[in-house]
């Protein structure tokens, strides 16, 4: 029985590949976030020089697959910038911020976080666009009828409440952005995907290694799953559109 | 108070308003009241903005709503609105509904709105409902705190775009009360309503429009009293509206 | 920029080595995405159906068993079909075989609660109204709820079916020639042009996926449903 189990080792392998995992999507949810504000406030504008733009930049990142554009952000990217710039990107740096050490990321790091990011951006603006659909006009209407600005009445009533209303679709795209983060194994990060093919490959224990990391996964998920359900437990105005 | 002069508007061909013009004093109670589709709610709509027109004039103490440069929100923060389907902020608690507005657009602080908030709450007889949210609220509780809300900014002047339409019957009466105790006080009102009972026993004025245009404007006696001195249209919707 | 490396490799983007090899390329890429549509579209209204038919511990089992697809990423999925459908079947299936059935099982069950959604979108009076004229469930479904409930599932189809042709580009993983495959060998080879390459690659699945996602909008419009991305 016991050589059915993974040796330390190799399990090691697999925490390290989680490790990376938790630490890109949630880096990349984050900034994917506050970027898809920026792009659903730009998809929203009332002028067209902004609006139109935001429509072929959310269009585009949206309709081409992650794996071509972390193929391009790796390789393509790289052989637009000038030289100097490439040799910077792979080098090491080492900064003392405070107290912490901040180490430049591996180039394949950066490409993963900044494809990532991207992608799950243009994802996220559209649940918000939809957030602020679900936003009755009336609501906007009261609000102007109280004397309220424009700025004001997005600021204090439309962003709240479609914030709300966002919310469970927004933690589906964080649960993608877990999913999708395997796809930086391609580039050769060495998240968890990218680590339970290595130890398949060493140990040929292909069970053990292929389900130590689904459950993985699916346990992420679940989490972010039961997140959700609690948020929306605890405030009841979290993902309901106006009565 | 509120001068509405020669006042049309069209979506696209179609004549919504059809050269409306009224006066409303200080402390009147006006009525309006018409069929579905008459143009009564696009009316009350202009008179604080909401509803852009295309022709006439609007003066609302002494300021153009239709001019070019006319500080719409200041105006709005003076002339409160209460709507057909409350519109209450549902990620807001009732106090904070109240406060939202005195807050951001009259600058007083926190304290001072919640301070308000609350005697206005006590008036229309929520006392303790300050921390609830709206979805916790019946529909004639949800209309009181939205006139609730109004007051605290110390309107010149309210507006009521069908306050009772959207609420259950055993519901009417309450808000009504709270707008009659409103007109005996001597605020100026403006009731876009269908509830014939209450603008006989409030209303100073009835205006009575037919696609889009006013065609009766005369004292609350009058208009329920002397049915021969109305206009046709007029006799009839009363005939329909009015209990036998 | 220089896109001469696009016009000389032209027919081996578009079609692989056909026809003096196995076909490749873009024509791959939509073989794989139209089977698994087929096959994802065909599960999903099995499993939605079978949703809205459970009730209990069948529907809760269902639920999990359709987590389970919905909660793994598409890339370790294909990992596991390609390890274990050789075991399942006896022989070895192809690398095209895998992932359509990868792609499909994980289509299919974001499509069955798309399915589940539209069937119970329908107010119950419906049900009951087909029952008092003495339609069985079955049947009540068949000519009465999922008619109507079809037409308002038809953009999250098409939806699915965008993100199927995207996650078809993860056949890369396992070697099966289609676009993205043959961009990274035709990169590999040349060495120097790769930003024209993957520009080039991502403008084609940028075509096809955003004439669907242009189709999808249509629909919804026509139907009064809102298209929500997936």
């Amino acid at each position: 029985m016991l050589d059915e189990l993974l040796a330390p080792k190799y399990v090691g392998w697999l925490i390290d590949g989680f490790y990376v995992t938790l630490l890109l999507s949630a880096l990349a949810s984050a900034a994917a976030t506050a970027l898809g504000l920026l792009l659903c406030l730009a998809r929203l504008a009332p002028t067209r020089w902004i609006a139109w733009p935001a429509l072929a930049w959310l269009s585009l990142f949206r309709n081409t697959p992650l794996l071509v554009q972390l193929f391009f952000w790796y390789f393509g990217f790289s052989a637009l910038l000038p030289q100097e710039v490439v040799v910077w990107l792979n080098a090491p740096h080492h900064w003392h911020l405070a107290f912490f050490g901040v180490r430049w990321p591996p180039f394949e790091y950066l490409a993963g976080f900044v494809g990532l990011t991207l992608f799950t951006a243009a994802f996220i603006a559209e649940e918000f666009r939809a957030g602020v659909r679900g936003v009755p006009a009336g609501q906007t209407v009261a609000a102007r009828a109280l004397g309220l600005r424009p700025w004001q009445v997005w600021r204090h009533v439309v962003i709240p409440q479609a914030l709300r209303i966002s919310l469970p679709p927004l933690l589906g795209q964080y649960m993608n952005a877990v999913k999708n983060s395997s796809l930086t194994m391609a580039i050769g990060l060495a998240e968890l995907s990218y680590a339970s093919r290595q130890v398949e490959t060493e140990t040929f224990k292909t069970f053990q290694a292929f389900g130590i990391a689904t459950l993985l996964y699916i346990g992420t998920v679940a989490v972010i799953e039961l997140a959700g359900q609690w948020l929306q437990r605890r405030n009841p105005t979290v993902g309901a559109a106006a009565r | 108070m509120i001068v509405i002069e020669n006042v049309s508007k069209w979506y696209g061909k179609t004549r919504v308003l059809d050269h409306c013009s009224t006066r409303i004093a200080q402390g009147e109670v006006v009525v309006v009241c018409g069929p579905s589709g008459s143009g009564k709610s696009t009316l009350i709509k202009t008179i604080n903005g909401l509803e852009p027109f295309d022709e006439g004039r609007i003066v609302v103490n002494g300021v153009s709503v239709g001019a070019p440069g006319t500080n719409l929100p200041k105006l709005r923060a003076h002339v409160g609105m209460v709507f057909q389907s409350f519109e209450l902020f549902p990620h807001l608690t009732v106090i904070e509904n109240l406060a939202l507005a005195q807050v951001v657009v009259l600058g007083r602080s926190r304290d001072e709105a919640r301070t308000r908030g609350q005697g206005y709450l006590a008036r229309v007889g929520l006392d303790g409902f300050a921390d609830r949210l709206p979805a916790q609220l019946s529909g004639g509780q949800q209309q009181r705190v939205a006139i609730a809300r109004a007051l605290c900014m110390d309107p010149v002047c309210m507006l009521f775009d069908e306050p009772t339409s959207a609420l259950d019957p055993e519901m009417v009466g309450e808000v009504l009360d709270v707008m009659v105790e409103l007109a005996g006080e001597g605020m100026t009102m403006v009731c876009v309503t269908h509830e014939m009972g209450f603008a006989r026993k409030v209303a100073d004025r009835v205006i009575f429009m037919d696609q889009g245009a006013i065609l009766d404007d005369c004292a609350g006696e009058a208009f329920f009293g002397d049915p021969d001195g109305r206009p046709e249209r007029a006799r009839q919707f009363l005939a329909r509206v009015l209990p036998h | 920029m220089d896109f001469s490396v696009i016009t000389n490799n032209l027919s081996y983007f578009l079609l692989g080595a056909w026809p003096h090899g196995p076909l490749g390329g873009a024509a791959l890429t939509l073989v794989l995405s139209v089977c698994s549509a087929l096959a994802s579209g065909v599960l999903g209204l099995v499993f939605g159906v079978a949703l809205a038919m459970t009730h209990g511990a069948a529907h809760q089992a269902l639920v999990l068993f359709l987590g389970f697809f919905r909660a793994i990423p598409v890339l370790m999925l294909i990992f596991w079909t390609y390890f274990l459908l050789p075991i399942v079947f006896g022989f070895n299936v192809p690398g095209v075989g895998t992932v359509i059935v990868a792609l499909s099982l994980i289509g299919g069950s974001y499509l069955a609660h798309s399915v589940y959604a539209g069937i119970r979108s329908l107010p119950p009076g419906q049900w009951q109204a087909a029952a008092a004229l003495g339609l069985g469930r079955v049947q009540a479904l068949r000519y009465v709820i999922l008619p109507q409930a079809l037409p308002i599932m038809l953009p999250s189809f098409l939806n699915q079916w965008i993100a199927l042709i995207k996650d078809s580009s993860l056949a890369y993983v396992i070697g099966v020639g289609e676009l993205s495959f043959v961009a990274t060998q035709v990169s590999n080879r040349e060495m120097v042009y790769p930003t024209e390459i993957f520009l080039f690659v991502a403008l084609l699945y940028f075509l096809i996926c955003s004439s669907l996602e242009l189709g999808a909008g249509a629909i919804a419009r026509r139907y009064g449903t809102a298209a929500k991305p997936t």
